[in-house]
This record gives C-alpha cells, structure tokens and sequence, in this order.
C-alpha cells in the first residue's frame, strides 16, 4: 500500500511539477522580474548594468505620449466592450434562437473567419481599405456624399482606425463565444416565459442575460489581456502609433521604447505598469460584475 | 411527427436576415480586397479600386514568385514550421499534464495550481520581455530559433491548460476506474485511457497554439537578427507597410496570400472543432 502511494505521489509531482516549473521559469518570474529590471538601466546589449532607482519611473510618468497611449488603450477596451459585445451578443441571440434563419451556420462560420487571421495581414488588408486616394472606406463615404477621411494619417482619425479593425476581427471571436453561452439556456425556461406573454425583448433581458452572466463577465476579463496584445499587432502595422503618438496603445510604446531607444529599464517600467494596470482592471471587474450565478 | 410545420413568413427574420447579409458584405470586402490587390500590378491597382487585372495568369503569379523570392518566403516558411511546430509539441505535452493533474487527481492545492495557470491569461506575456531578453542574452540564446520556441511554448501553456482542465474534467471516471482495478499504474491509464480521450481537446487547444505561434512576430523581432533565421510573419513586414517607403501592393497581398493560405486551409478543415474548443472549454469553465 505505502509503495503505491510512493509511487502515485511519483507521478503526481512529476506531471504537475514539469509543466508548473517550465511556465514558472519562463512567464511568470520573468514578468515578476520585470520588477527588477525596472529600477536599472539595462540597454539590452551589454549584460552589465546599474541601478537607477525609480528613474525610469519618473520619465514615462513625465512623458504624455505614454500618459496618451494608456488613454488610447482604454478607448480600445471600452469601445470594443460598448459596441462590439453588445453587437456579438444579440446576433448570437438571433443566430441561436431564431431556427427560420436557416443560413445561420454559415454567417457563423464567416464571421469567425477574421479572429483566426493574423493581426499582421489583418492590418494589411485595412491598408488597403484605408488608403486616402484608393481605398474603398473614401469611396464609399464620397457616394454618400462624405469628404475623405484621413484614416490614418490624421491625429483624430487614426486610433478610431486601430478600433475599427480590432471590433471588425473580434466580433465573429465573441460571436461564437456568446452563442456558446446563449445555447446552454434551457429551452424550457423560455417555453414558461412564452406561456407568460414575455416578448423576446424581455426574454433575452430577463432570462438570456442573467442566465449567461459568467460568460460576458468572462469574457470582458480575458479582453484585458487580449486587447493588449490586439493593440500591439494592429497598430505596428497600421500606424506605427503615429501620427505623433496619437494612436499608440501602451504595448505598441513599450515596444518603441526598445525598437528606437533600446531602453529595456525603461520598456520594464512600462511593462509593470501594464501589469498593474491589467490586474486592476481584472479585480474590478471581478468585483464590478459581482452577481449571484444562477443554477441550471 | 409534427416537426415539419410550415412557418410563416416574418418580418423578424427578413430583417435580421438582411442585416446578416450587410454584415458578411463588412467581413468579406477586406478579404476581397487583399485577394483581388493580389492579382494586380502596381499600375492597376492605382488605376482604380475595382479595376480587375487585364491578365490575372500574368500578374498573379508574377506577383506571388516576386513576393516569394524577394521576402525570401521559402527559408521563412521553413523556420515557422519548425518553430511552430516544435512549441506545439511541447505546449500540448505540458498541457495535458497539468490539466490532467488539476482536472483529474483532486489535488490539495487544486485550486492553487489552476488559478498559477490562469494569471497566465490575465497578464500580458510582455511583461516579462526585458527579463526573458536577459535569460536569452545570459544563456547564450539570442538569435536561435530554441529561444523563440521556448517562449512561444510558455505563451501559450495557459489557455492550453485551460482548454484541456475542464475538458479532463467531463470526462467520465468509470473507465478509469476499470482499469486501476485491472491493475493498470497510474501512468498506464493516463497513456492508455486519458490521452487518446482527450483528442479532441488536443486538436482545439492545439488548433489556437498553433494559429498564435504562426502570426507571432513581436517576440521574433527582438530575439532574431539573421535573416536566415526569420519567419514567415517577419519576411512580410520586410515590405515595409505603412512606414512612408513606396509600397508594392500587388506583391506585399501576395506574400500576405502565401502567408494565410496554411490559416486558411487549417481554418476550412478545422472550423467546428476551433469553435467547438472555444465553447467546451470556456463557458462553464
């Protein structure tokens, strides 16, 4: 008996301890170490470096592009989370509930289809959309009689571009997320509600949304950290954060930060700020979005 | 008996019928788009947006060979493959592990070592960019491809581990049982039993793994300095996009065609099952 709880307790932490020790090592003390970093100079090229104390701190605090780009990454957030959730969701309602949209699978299946495409060529396809003299976006406003818009080139239009593309790529992703959630509402619930002369306005408000609660909490916590990454990949390509900053998002100026300046102290800065800033973000809407779940 | 009732016709649907349609329409122009600016010269696409080539056998091959040979597509193509596919292993390895441990073995600290796993997704994996540059400086692995595989590997372990945990947890513990009375050792029936089980969850998580690892390029352009060691991602932004240099159109949307086509065969081959991974690991997780 003792041999076989010797040999179980083998396994166990052979099984857990590998992959637990590897993504400890390189994720998470990495990005604790980042602390560290933080209060030096490193330059990235030579492995020698000193302590500058809370230097680099007091510059990107001092900096407004950087003030702009942790702006910019909330308008990102907010702007995704106010139109493109609540646009998901009530196609994921309709697309689920209404069985005489026989189609449906298909507009499933497409809308998915731009959250699996890199980032990369997302933004390239938006170039060309873009583009001042020869994309389609000017084209269109003109026959509507709208003078051309300098998407990217102006300070105004530029982080409303970034936004476009993410909302346009993640609506299919939460789409399918929402449908997921809105399918797992038992039917019979409604059938009673229908007994009662609920419309589907009041049904999706009463029943769908408390019922599918986790799953939009869920959904706007991993979008913290999706959002960074999002924004990065758009606006490296897009923009390059300019016009003068105007849309640069927090991860696209640390990265610059290292790309121009090879200020590694200084892009570790603004990494703890990042990761700060996620973690509240995430403990607020923990708290925020805070409801008893119910039980189906 | 009754299932086949004709439904009469509703305004409702006609409406959200209509406004799918103006939707698929905003989905599908940029596509068309890149592909229709791909079968272009340069001179025809300044020559109007919805100019069609006057020889698409002409201008699109041209047009994909210039792109191949001038981003050096073909040593990109070859060094993703490797890299991606190398992180994909070990990734799915470790998540089967640790979602097995945690999903299955009723561990003390359960909930301790799932909750280690998700701060993964809540924190940005920049974060740690300074600090894992300096390991990479350190241990002599700046500018190798095993650098690039370690990191992507350790990027994507938490939503893999997510995915499969609660994936590991529907599955039913009778057969399991079964065999441990057979007198299978633990190790027998994880090999045996869980794993083959656990297929499905292994094609979802490893279906976004491996999406993610492709259109990687951040972590690349600060670890890789040799051409030759580059991929796919980093070949396209050779063309230089956006940064005010006289672009190529026609060429760069057919090094970024090159690039999607693996995206998009794996996306038409894969489709239920990248959203069915979605959804079974996600919404009661």
């Amino acid at each position: 008996m003792n041999k076989r709880q010797k040999s179980e307790r083998r396994f166990d932490t052979l099984m857990l301890g590998i992959p637990v020790i590897y993504y400890g090592i390189f994720m998470l003390i990495p990005c604790l170490a980042g602390l560290y970093f933080s209060l030096t100079d490193f330059g990235g090229y030579s492995l020698k470096f000193s302590f500058v104390g809370l230097y680099n701190y007091r510059k990107i605090f001092a900096d407004p592009a950087f003030w702009k780009s942790v702006v910019n990454y909330f308008k990102l957030y907010f702007a995704t989370v106010i139109i493109c959730f609540p646009l998901a969701y009530i196609t994921a309602i309709v697309l689920t509930k209404n069985k005489k949209l026989k189609e449906r699978s298909i507009y499933r299946i497409l809308f998915f289809f731009p959250s699996t495409v890199p980032t990369l060529i997302i933004a390239i396809m938006w170039m060309t959309m873009y583009n001042p003299s020869f994309g389609v976006l000017n084209q269109w406003l003109g026959k509507v009689g709208i003078g051309a818009i300098q998407w990217l080139g102006s300070s105004k239009w530029a982080i409303i571009s970034v936004i476009i593309v993410v909302i346009w790529r993640q609506f299919g992703f939460y789409l399918v997320y929402f449908m997921a959630g809105v399918s797992n509402v038992p039917q019979s619930i409604y059938e009673s509600a229908l007994i009662d002369g609920a419309s589907e306005w009041k049904q999706a408000i009463k029943i769908t949304v408390p019922l599918t609660w986790d799953v939009i909490k869920t959904s706007m916590l991993f979008y913290v950290m999706s959002a960074v990454n999002l924004g990065f990949g758009t606006v490296y390509v897009l923009t390059q954060g300019g016009p003068d900053n105007a849309s640069q998002v927090i991860s696209s100026y640390m990265y610059y930060q290292i790309a121009k300046f090879t200020d590694y102290g200084l892009a570790s800065a603004i990494g703890v700020f990042m990761m700060l800033m996620t973690l509240i973000m995430a403990l607020a809407i923990l708290k925020l979005m805070k409801r008893e779940t119910y039980e189906f | 008996m009754n299932t086949k009732v004709k439904k009469p016709f509703s305004w409702g649907t006609l409406a959200a019928r209509i406004c799918m349609i103006l939707a698929s329409i905003l989905v599908l122009v940029p596509f068309l788009m890149l592909f229709l600016t791909a079968t272009k010269t340069n001179e025809e696409f300044y020559a109007g947006i919805w100019t069609l080539p006057h020889n698409i056998l002409k201008s699109l091959p041209e047009n994909l060979s210039q792109a191949w040979a001038e981003a050096q597509m073909g040593i990109g193509y070859f060094n993703s493959v490797i890299v991606s596919v190398l992180a994909l292993i070990l990734t799915l390895a470790m998540g089967a592990m640790a979602a097995y441990e945690i999903g299955r073995r009723h561990l003390k600290h359960e909930q301790f070592f799932s909750n280690f796993f998700l701060v993964g997704l809540l924190v940005p994996a920049m974060v740690g960019l300074t600090p894992s540059f300096y390991v990479a400086r350190a241990l002599g692995l700046f500018d190798t491809r095993t650098i690039l595989v370690i990191m992507y590997t350790a990027m994507e372990i938490p939503f893999t581990v997510f995915v499969m945990t609660s994936f590991a947890r529907s599955i039913p513990s009778e057969l399991e049982e079964a065999a441990y009375i057979d007198g299978a050792s633990l190790w027998k029936a994880f090999l045996t039993i869980i794993l083959p089980l656990m297929r499905p969850a292994f094609v979802a998580a490893g279906i976004f793994a491996f999406l993610d690892n492709w259109s990687e390029y951040m972590y690349g352009l600060m670890f890789l300095v040799t051409p030759a060691k580059k991929t796919v991602a980093m070949n396209i932004l050779q063309f230089k996009v956006g940064t005010g240099v006289k672009v190529n159109w026609g060429v760069t949307t057919g090094a970024c065609v090159i690039f999607i086509l693996p995206v998009l065969i794996v996306y038409i081959i894969f489709q239920d099952k990248i959203m069915g991974g979605l959804t079974a690991g996600s919404v009661k997780g």
